[in-house]
């Protein structure tokens, strides 16, 4: 078995706009290896979304899509609906930017964390519970017993970022995909998330797709990054080599974009 | 906090859960909204143009000052309008709300004959259009801005601005005239009588008393009415779910469910209705409300004995202990409903129900 998990090659995806189809992806190529964490950072609408979605077939109705996806062995096809069903969830998770916004408010959490386990994993009931106190656990919450009767918001933000990933790892994924996943978060929040999808990473063996528009997160965590700017890939390389030598003008920018916020005090 | 009663037993103060808390006050509210809605009523009630004498008393009667005296004593009409309310408002806590000048009959018992007879329809219409509402609103929002979505709401569309009345004779010259399909107005065939009552609906009654050739009967009469309303609060309906879940449609959450990996069927009744579903409620419980107060047209093209008709024959002859009585009940409905939803948005929310 390859070592590699995930392959983009050559895609393009196209939206329809109100004076026809408008380009947000051209020419994207990635790969994630087994056991990595790949970052990919750039500017506001610069197409990091759009990847992921594009990878769990959950863009908008009427996109057009080319390219290879290659997942796990085997090609990712939008039109067989089954395989990309059995993908969602279990092959590729997602965590999204703003974890209030991404829970049911009126499910509890029990439920959320359970439904897709007993779908793709075929637990029963108390299975399914044992193995979210498991999860719960394995993301420090506290109390998971008691968190699995409560609902969203009787939690902070940094501790539903936690649910929400323990809710992605449910059902046994390969390649987790982070969006933003500590935007929406504070800074002392922000690094135990961090600290937590890295421990998952060498402990699991999990693979995670790492997005973010702030170079300087990946620098402890990513082992190799990739640069969009204007739905394209303008810089892919080693994340050290890739701060230490930027090859673009655009990921110098954004460099030094950083180190001038980094200056402001928090 | 920080007084200190070592002695004393800990205070007995069981902790009110937080939902019996919401109830009460939402039923404080109510308490206060029925109250308020007796006075605006009754100031309302007085703004009707017109002279309740000259409406009720015949010419002859009308040219004897002992007779209008005696008219207006019977009815309180000379006394200073406080006292009236005050008067009024005694009555109403015991369940008395005064004697309807036209029919002269108390006006409970009007109410009580007349509120059945729009239940019959009202209700079918409510439970049928709540159902295509949620299936076509759904439906349509789920193919949000394609060619389906677009037939829905012109669709919608048309039939939000049909006057029920013309409708009502479109639907009666369709299936009565040209069809023959509608045995045509009132509530039961002459050679019916109703069945004892039990609900005051009457094909329940009929089946009730075991007669299936009554009760049949009765739904024939009531069908045409029932269509008639249940397509103009589909419309409604169908507007409105569909706005609510393409609402809820762009959250991160349904999009989060559909990244689980969860069966489509699973996203679109456990996550999409479900977040929904509180606000459709509320919609359909003020739809239904409508319903009672808004029937006059319809009942009286199908001469329907329902509340709108009483409501209508009320408001011609300057009834307005009649008025009012209808009005009260209207008001009454609205708030009860309104409760209703209030709870059971505090059962479905958690937000409520924990907070
Ligand atoms: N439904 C849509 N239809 C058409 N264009 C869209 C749609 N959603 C997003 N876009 C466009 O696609 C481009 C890429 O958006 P995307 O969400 O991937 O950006 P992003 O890199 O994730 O930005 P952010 O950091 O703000 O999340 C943007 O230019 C955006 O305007
Ligand atoms: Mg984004």
């Amino acid at each position: 078995m390859s070592d590699e998990l995930l392959a983009v090659e050559n895609l393009a995806v196209r939206l329809p706009g109100p004076d026809g189809p408008v380009p947000v992806l051209n020419d994207v190529s990635l790969t994630v290896q087994r056991g990595q964490i790949v970052g990919i950072a750039g500017e506001s609408g610069s197409g990091k979304s759009m990847t992921a979605r594009t990878l769990l077939d959950l863009l908008p109705s009427g996109a057009e899509v080319s390219g290879t996806l290659r997942f796990d062995g085997a090609e990712l096809d939008h039109r067989d609906r089954k395989a990309m069903h059995a993908v969602r969830g279990h092959g590729i998770a997602m965590v999204f930017q703003d974890p209030t916004a991404a829970l049911h408010p009126m499910l509890s959490i029990g439920r959320q964390l359970t439904e897709h386990m007993r779908v793709h994993l075929g637990l029963t009931r108390t299975q399914a519970k044992a193995r979210a106190i498991e999860l719960l656990e394995q993301v420090r919450l506290p109390d998971p017993g008691r968190a699995l009767r409560s609902y969203p918001h009787q939690f902070s933000g940094g501790q539903l970022q936690r649910i929400a990933i323990a809710s992605a790892l449910a059902a046994r994924p390969k390649l987790l995909i982070a969006d933003e996943p500590t935007t929406a978060l504070d800074v002392t929040v922000q690094a135990g998330i961090l600290a937590l999808l890295d421990s998952l990473r060498s402990e699991f063996g999990l693979s995670v797709l790492f997005i973010t528009h702030d170079l300087g997160v990946l620098a402890s965590l990513a082992t190799h990054t990739c640069v969009f700017q204007h739905g394209r890939v303008v810089e892919s390389a080693p994340t050290a080599r890739l701060l230490r030598s930027p090859g673009h003008p655009y990921t110098r920018a954004l460099l030094a974009a950083r180190a001038e916020t980094a200056e402001v005090p928090r | 906090m920080t007084t200190v009663e070592t002695s004393a037993p800990p205070a007995r103060r069981p902790r009110v859960p937080p939902i019996v808390r919401y109830l009460a006050r939402r039923l404080a509210i109510a308490v206060g909204l029925l109250f308020g809605s007796t006075l605006i009523g009754f100031l309302l009630v007085q703004a009707v143009p017109g002279d309740p004498v000259a409406a009720n008393l015949s010419d002859e009667a009308l040219g004897d000052p002992a007779a209008v005296a005696a008219f207006e004593q019977r009815w309180g009409l000379d006394e200073p309008l406080p006292v009236q309310y005050l008067t009024y408002l005694r009555n109403l806590v015991q369940g008395d709300l005064g004697t309807s000048q036209h029919t002269g009959r108390p006006v409970v018992e009007d109410l009580l004959d007349h509120i059945p007879a729009t239940l019959e329809i009202a209700l079918p219409a409510i439970l049928l259009s709540v159902l295509l509402g949620i299936g076509i609103g759904m439906f349509a929002a789920l193919r949000h801005g394609r060619a389906a979505d677009q037939a829905v709401r012109i669709g919608s569309l048309l039939g939000l601005s049909t006057p029920p009345f013309w409708l009502s004779l479109l639907a009666l010259y369709l299936f009565f005239f040209v069809l023959g399909l509608s045995p045509g107005g009132g509530r039961l065939s002459p050679e019916f009588s109703p069945p004892p009552s039990v609900t005051g609906l009457y094909p329940v009654d009929a089946l009730l008393a075991g007669d299936p050739m009554l009760a049949w009967d009765a739904v024939q009469h009531a069908a045409l009415p029932v269509l008639v309303l249940t397509l103009v609060t589909t419309a409604t309906l169908v507007r409105f779910v569909r706005s609510a879940l393409l609402e809820v449609l762009r959250k991160d959450y349904i999009t989060a469910a559909h990244a689980k990996g969860l069966p489509p069927r699973t996203v679109l009744f456990r996550h999409l209705l479900r977040a929904g579903l509180v606000q459709i409620m509320t919609m359909a419980g003020l739809t239904f409300a409508s319903m009672l107060a808004g029937t006059v047209l319809i009942e009286s093209v199908f001469a329907w004995p329902g509340l709108g008709n009483y409501a209508y024959t009320s408001a011609s002859a300057l009834d307005r202990p009649a008025i009012l009585g209808v009005t009260l009940f209207v008001a009454a409905t609205y708030i009860l409903i309104n409760l209703v939803v209030d709870l059971l948005y505090g059962l479905a929310d958690p937000r409520i129900r924990l907070s």
